[in-house]
Order: structure tokens, then C-alpha cells, then sequence
């Protein structure tokens, strides 16, 4: 057991590294194996964000044999350091902080016993409970900050984990995704959960619209962030179909391209819904829609001007440097309530030794 | 002065209360174009001066060509492109008409692709009602279904022919080089024309927007008298000849005599 000296040297050491930005902000990422992954991008942006502002962060992974996300984000992220749990034996400081994303919440039991600033990522908040032991709160584990994408989300979790602190970072909707200077092609790009869904959405369109058979529908995996952004600009429309979501990324990326979506709307409300694209509650009408929308742009019908203000106005709180700003505070006042604490804790210790 | 790029070209091969109907619609379709756009009306002689009383508005810069030898559809076409003085031209047959977005995209398209010479529009095929029959043209953006989305190419019109040349935008220049139909070709001079301009490497794009209707099946048009009418109804025999001659004859940019002989 340390004797407070030595807690008073540790603490010293940690406020100076907290002072001095030494300390490091560990994001814990999964693995894509190459897939493009929009949570995962939005782990790397918070990192980037951190680290090009002076907060050293690190892309904290399982083991070695992490692909890493170069191959569908490009070199964008170069700077970011990778460590591995298994080979680098990483160090983890009372200074330092650790951000699990829902993904991880089996490991939250293994993280209980380290000190340092926790934070957990809920950007799926369906996923929550798949680990998460029964009737445990984030906070037994030390988990008493959440950062989540939506203000529905942050609503849900202050009403079942009211005890911890929740904070809004939505996702960052890159400049990449800009309108095309090009005419639109008549395909449609096409992003839906569940492919039995899309393959169902697809031969019901066929079925039911036999004279745009010629009309291509654009499955968008296997893609580069830059080809995802190119074949999305080009398109004459967007179709989304994902009863899970929580933010909803993709229909702000097109909304940004100045692509009309076709959507149903996910069983979580999306903060950013409005009259900004085709909406439906009903996944059976989608067909419909689309097919009016395209044999209409066919014969020459454009989109409102009002609608296209609209989507404008969707877009306006995720500006780049709102979020990244966002970015900065959220994580400044984690840092700034640690060292507080420490020097709360600096003080007590510093009572009891002249005690 | 505001430069008019396009002009539209009418044949007309006879004149009676239902063709001068089917005139004053179709003539009525590229009204609004009348700024950019200029229309020459091919007639036979004899009734130049009848078609020249019809009360076909105001606005367009008509001319009234008037044709002196054969009276077909080609020949009149053909007469129009020698006579035509603007970038580009198109066709217009009387029972058609061109969309009200034609203009809008062929200004976008011409200013985005500049290396087309012809931008066939999506056709809208319509019954004498005016019911909806199918597309033509637009196939070619049907996801692997030419060398380049968008585009024909002669690999495709070997195996397709169904392409409609009426409503399409082509360069004059390389029209006049090209040389446009080959009269003496039945029934399929449009594909032979398109075949000898893939064929020469003169690019050719679809607009992926109807910019045109066409009336099928109508009596008494040029492809229901070849498929229905008693007297030039054409055998299967003949059409499959015509179809061969289309692919024969477009290595060659001049027309050759071509003549049918029952097997």
C-alpha cells in the first residue's frame, strides 16, 4: 500500500502531465477488416481531432493483426498512433483516459480495476445490453461519462443511467461529400442494414417498374471513403433503410451532396428529421416512392427549392468545426474535471500528512 | 445578338385535316423553344404552299424547304441537315413531339460532354392515345450493358437495334461528313446510320431524360405501312434482309445500290 507521500508524488506527477498534455486519450477500436465502418471512422475522427489540438491520442486495438482503416479511410489518419493491448503492454496512467465504444462493453469488468478517466462511446445504443451483465450500470465499472451522436440517445440513457454524465459529439460530415458540378446519372445508391431487406426492395422494384429495369442500383460496401463520396454525389437519388440506426450518417451525407433520400425512419427517431427528404414509416411503400421520384426525374421534375433549403438547414449544426469545437470542450472538461479532482485530492492528502 | 445553336427539322410528306393537326402538336411542342431554336419544315412541292398558310404561331423562325426529288423520309431529312446552318440539329416527325425539358438538357449535356456529336433522348413510345408503351434508348444506362454507362457503341448495335434516331441532338459537321441516312435503305436506315457512326468512333450518349415522344403503331406512319398496310407490308423475308444490309452497308459512308431479290 502507498503511504501518502507516494500518493502525493503520483498525484503531482499526473496533475503535471495533465498540465503539460501529456496525458493520452486511448480510443479502443475493433477491427473492420477493411470494411468501412462509419462508427469506426467517427472513433478515428474523435482521436484526429484530439491529437491535432494538442491531446495525444492512440487508437488502442486487441493485437497485432489489427488491418487498420487505410485502405478505405486513406492516409488521412497516418498520424494517429496504433498500440495493441496483447503486444505493446500498454501502460494506462491515472492521467490518461480510455474511450470504449459500445462494442467493448464486455471488457468494462477488466477496465473496472484501472484509474483513469473512462468514457464509453454509444453510438448504437441497441448494442448496449448484448454484454453488459444484467442489471449493471456503467458506472459500477467506473464509467460515469458517455458520449453519445443524438439528443434522442442522450434523452434514453439520462432516464436508465441517470447517474452518469452524457454528452452529445455527433459525426462529422466531411466536406468530401459536396454536390456534384456534374449532371446527377440515373443510378441509386443504396445503403440498407439488412441485405435480405435490400434484395427484397430491389426485385420488388423490378417487379413493380419493369420499364426502369435499366436503372442500377449502387451497393456501396467495398468502397474507399473517396469512391463511397464520388458514386454518392453522382447519383440521381439515395435510398436508406436501417431500422437500427441512431444517427443516421448516411442521409446527411447525401443531404450534404444535394442528393435527395428516400428513407424509412428508424425506430429511433433521428434528432435531424424533417420535410428534408422522402420519409415513411412504412418499408412497404418505399418502392413506390422511389419509382414516382425516378419516372419523375425522368421527365425532367427537379426538387423544390424549399426542400433543398431544407436539407441545407439539416446539415447546419454538423458543420465541421462545430463538431470538432464540440470535440474539444467535451474532452477539455474531462481533463479539467481530473485535474480539479486531483487537486482536491492533493489537498485532503496534503491535510492528513500535516495533520 | 443571341447565338441559336439548334435547329429542328420537320418532314412532312403529305398534308390533310389529320396531318395538319398532327403539325400544329408537334410544331407546338418546340414553341417555347423558339429563342434557341430554329424550324425547318421539308415538303414536297406541291404542298409547300398549303403547309405555308397554317397558322403555326409567331414566334419560331420558320423556313419552308422545299423538296424538288424524292419525297421519303430520308430524302427530306437528308435535305434539311445540307440546308442546316446551325451547331446542331435534330429531327421531329409530325405525330411526335419533344418534351418540355428537351431544351434544358440538351443545353447541359452539349455543355458537359463536349466531345458527343449525337445525344439520342430517352424516348417515350406512346399508342394514338397518348398511353404509355415503353422507353427507347435508354438502355445504354443499364449497368453493363455498353463498353461506357451511358454510351452506344457498335458492339451493342450489333446485337440491339432497336434505337430511335428521331428527337436526338447531332453536330452538324460531323453529320455532313458522315454523311446522314442512306435512302435506299428500307426500314432500317437508322441503325445503319448508327452503326456506321459507332463505327467511325463518333461518340454517341443517351440523356438520361425523355426529351421526346413518339407515337407507334399509328396507321398510316412509315413503319406501320412497312408492318401492316397490304401494299408495302415488307415479308419476314425482306426484313431480315434489311436487317443484314443495315450491318453490311455501314462500313461504307456513301449508299450503295441495295436491292431487295425474293430468294
Amino acid at each position: 500500500m502507498m503511504n501518502n507521500n507516494e500518493n502525493i508524488e503520483k498525484i503531482n506527477t499526473a496533475l503535471g502531465r495533465l498540465e503539460d498534455s501529456k496525458s493520452i486519450v486511448y480510443f479502443l477500436t475493433y477491427d473492420t477488416k477493411n470494411n468501412a465502418r462509419a462508427s469506426v471512422k467517427y472513433i478515428y475522427d474523435l482521436a484526429l481531432t484530439l491529437n491535432q489540438n494538442g491531446i495525444t491520442s492512440k487508437i488502442l486495438v486487441e493485437d497485432s493483426t489489427y488491418v487498420g482503416v487505410e485502405s478505405w479511410l486513406g492516409d488521412k489518419y497516418k498520424e494517429l498512433e496504433v498500440v495493441s493491448i496483447k503486444e505493446d503492454k500498454v501502460e494506462i496512467n491515472i492521467d490518461d483516459a480510455v474511450v470504449v465504444p459500445e462494442y467493448y462493453t464486455n471488457t468494462l469488468q477488466k477496465l473496472s480495476n484501472i484509474k483513469c478517466i473512462k468514457v464509453l462511446l454509444i453510438q448504437q445504443r441497441e448494442y448496449i445490453y448484448e454484454n453488459l451483465p444484467i442489471g449493471s450500470r456503467f458506472s459500477d465499472f467506473g464509467f460515469d461519462k458517455i458520449i453519445t451522436t443524438t439528443e434522442q440517445s442522450k434523452k434514453y440513457l439520462m432516464e436508465y443511467f441517470p447517474e452518469s454524465l452524457v454528452f452529445i459529439v455527433p459525426p462529422i460530415i466531411e466536406d468530401i461529400f459536396s454536390p456534384s458540378l456534374l449532371t446527377l446519372k440515373p443510378y441509386v445508391v443504396i445503403s440498407v442494414r439488412d441485405r435480405s431487406i435490400q434484395r427484397k426492395i430491389i426485385s420488388e422494384f423490378y417487379l413493380k417498374f419493369p420499364q426502369l429495369r435499366w436503372i442500377t442500383f449502387r451497393d456501396m460496401v467495398q468502397m474507399s471513403y473517396e469512391e463511397f463520396s464520388n458514386n454518392l454525389k453522382e447519383c440521381m437519388v439515395s435510398l436508406w433503410v436501417d431500422d437500427d440506426s441512431t444517427f443516421g450518417t448516411f442521409p446527411l451525407e447525401s443531404m450534404k451532396c444535394d442528393v435527395p433520400v428516400i428513407g424509412k425512419i428508424p425506430d429511433t427517431e433521428p434528432d435531424w428529421l424533417s420535410e428534408n427528404g422522402m420519409w415513411t414509416y412504412d418499408g412497404n411503400k418505399l418502392v413506390d416512392i422511389l419509382g414516382t421520384y425516378i419516372l419523375a426525374w425522368i421527365e425532367g421534375v427537379e426538387l423544390t427549392q424549399e426542400v433543398k433549403d431544407k436539407m441545407k438547414d439539416t446539415l447546419l449544426p454538423y458543420k465541421k468545426d462545430i463538431t470538432e469545437n464540440n470535440i474539444l470542450s467535451v474532452f477539455n472538461s474531462f481533463k479539467n474535471k481530473r485535474i480539479e479532482t486531483f487537486k482536491l485530492t492533493l489537498d485532503k492528502l496534503k491535510l492528513e500528512e500535516n495533520a | 445578338m443571341h447565338k441559336i445553336n439548334y435547329t429542328v427539322i420537320l418532314p412532312v410528306h403529305k398534308i390533310d385535316e389529320l396531318y395538319t393537326e398532327l403539325l400544329i402538336n408537334s410544331v407546338g411542342s418546340i414553341q417555347d423553344f423558339h429563342n434557341d431554336v430554329l424550324l425547318t419544315i421539308v415538303c414536297p412541292k406541291d404542298i409547300k404552299s398549303e403547309i405555308e398558310k397554317i397558322d403555326l404561331g409567331q414566334k419560331l423562325q420558320i423556313t419552308y424547304l422545299e423538296n424538288k426529288g424524292q419525297t421519303d423520309f430520308c430524302s427530306q431529312v437528308n435535305l434539311g441537315v445540307e440546308n442546316c446552318n446551325t451547331e446542331w440539329f435534330t429531327i421531329l416527325e409530325i405525330d411526335d413531339e419533344f418534351r418540355p425539358n428537351w431544351l434544358k438538357s440538351v443545353n447541359e449535356y452539349t455543355e458537359e460532354n463536349k466531345g458527343v456529336d449525337v445525344f439520342l433522348s430517352i424516348v417515350k413510345d406512346v399508342n394514338v392515345n397518348g398511353e404509355f408503351i415503353s422507353f427507347t434508348n435508354e438502355s445504354v444506362w443499364a449497368y453493363g450493358f455498353s463498353d461506357s454507362q451511358g454510351s452506344l457503341d457498335n458492339e451493342v448495335l450489333l446485337e440491339y437495334e432497336n434505337y430511335q434516331t428521331s428527337g436526338g441532338l447531332y453536330r452538324t459537321k460531323v453529320m455532313k461528313e458522315q454523311g446522314f441516312f442512306k435512302d435506299n435503305i428500307k426500314l432500317t436506315f437508322s441503325h445503319e446510320l448508327l452503326l456506321r457512326l459507332t463505327h467511325n468512333n463518333i461518340k454517341i450518349m443517351t440523356i438520361p431524360k425523355i426529351g421526346y415522344q413518339h407515337v407507334n403503331f399509328r396507321e398510316d406512319s412509315l413503319f406501320f405501312n412497312l408492318k401492316n398496310d397490304e401494299n408495302s407490308k415488307l415479308t419476314e423475308d425482306e426484313v431480315k434482309f434489311w436487317m443484314n444490309t443495315a450491318k453490311k452497308e455501314f462500313f461504307f459512308k456513301n449508299k450503295r445500290d441495295v436491292t431487295y431479290t425474293k430468294a
